[in-house]
């Protein structure tokens, strides 16, 4: 799976540059997500910009690495479209892993200074 | 006048985007509102992905059917695959995620969102057939919505 990473302060931004986040590729999201929990990052936010489609798949890898980061380490989702949107509110992941509307939003939630 | 076709889908979940890429189609001529497209496409998707993962795991030489139907009042899809019997039961979502992560959930959503963004969902196992009908109505069509009983 291609994706942007790139660092604000503490915070790496991870941004899936693909369409959809499914039971095809959602194992190759889980691992990147992953690689960047044991890489030593507390502070993820995952810009879901370019997402049209996510499933329960995508969802298990989001909370996979939700479960690696322990009770200390801090997940948050930023800009997803409606429709992604959509389903992190019916399985109400959105109560354990913040969303935002866009990423300006999320990093001041942060505590970074966004320029 | 109803309208029907059926997919005859390879085991495999590289063959999965296509099967979306056809109901987004159905459902971008047939439906209203983005939402439920979106609702169909993500119920299609999980119906599709149990039977590739748990029924026939990546067995390209497999195949099951979908059958859509569009009539005036609704699109049907019937995904048909002949496997051993599944626990479809109340399907409902898992509570909202409490306490420890490391005691959070990491699967059971597919059945139950396949429930929460159909407005019928229905399953049966016949003659070593699981047979799944899923239904969307087609508010704000211009038609009208009669009761309809389960077959």
């Amino acid at each position: 799976m291609h994706r942007d990473a790139r660092h604000v302060g503490d915070v790496i931004i991870i941004t899936p540059a693909v369409e959809r986040i499914d039971g095809e590729g959602a194992g190759e999201f889980k691992d990147e997500l992953l690689a960047a929990v044991t890489s030593g990052h507390t502070r993820i936010l995952l810009d879901l910009a370019r997402v049209l489609f996510i499933d329960s798949m995508g969802l298990a890898a989001i909370l996979s690495a939700l479960k690696q980061m322990g009770d200390r380490g801090d997940l948050r989702v930023c800009a997803p479209r409606p429709e992604v949107r959509s389903v992190l509110e019916l399985t109400r992941l959105h109560r354990v892993v913040p969303v935002y509307e866009t990423r300006a939003e999320a990093l001041r939630a942060l505590g970074q200074i966004v320029s | 006048m109803e309208r029907r076709i059926e997919l005859v889908v390879r085991s495999t979940l590289s063959d999965l985007a296509l099967v979306a890429a056809c109901v987004r189609g159905v459902c971008a001529e047939h439906l209203v509102d983005p939402s439920s497209c979106a609702h169909v496409e993500l119920a299609l998707d999980e119906a599709c992905t149990n039977v590739v993962r748990h029924a026939h795991p990546d067995d390209p030489e497999h195949r099951f059917s979908i059958t859509l139907c569009v009539s005036p009042t609704e699109l049907e899809f019937v995904i048909a695959d002949a496997a051993p019997p599944y626990e479809f039961g109340a399907g409902r979502l898992p509570p909202a995620p409490a306490g420890r992560r490391d005691q959070l959930p990491e699967g059971g959503f597919g059945l139950p969102l396949i429930r929460a963004t159909m407005d019928l969902a229905e399953y049966r196992h016949e003659r070593g057939v699981n047979i799944l009908r899923l239904v969307k109505r087609r508010h704000g069509m211009g038609t009208t919505v009669p009761a309809r009983a389960p077959r």
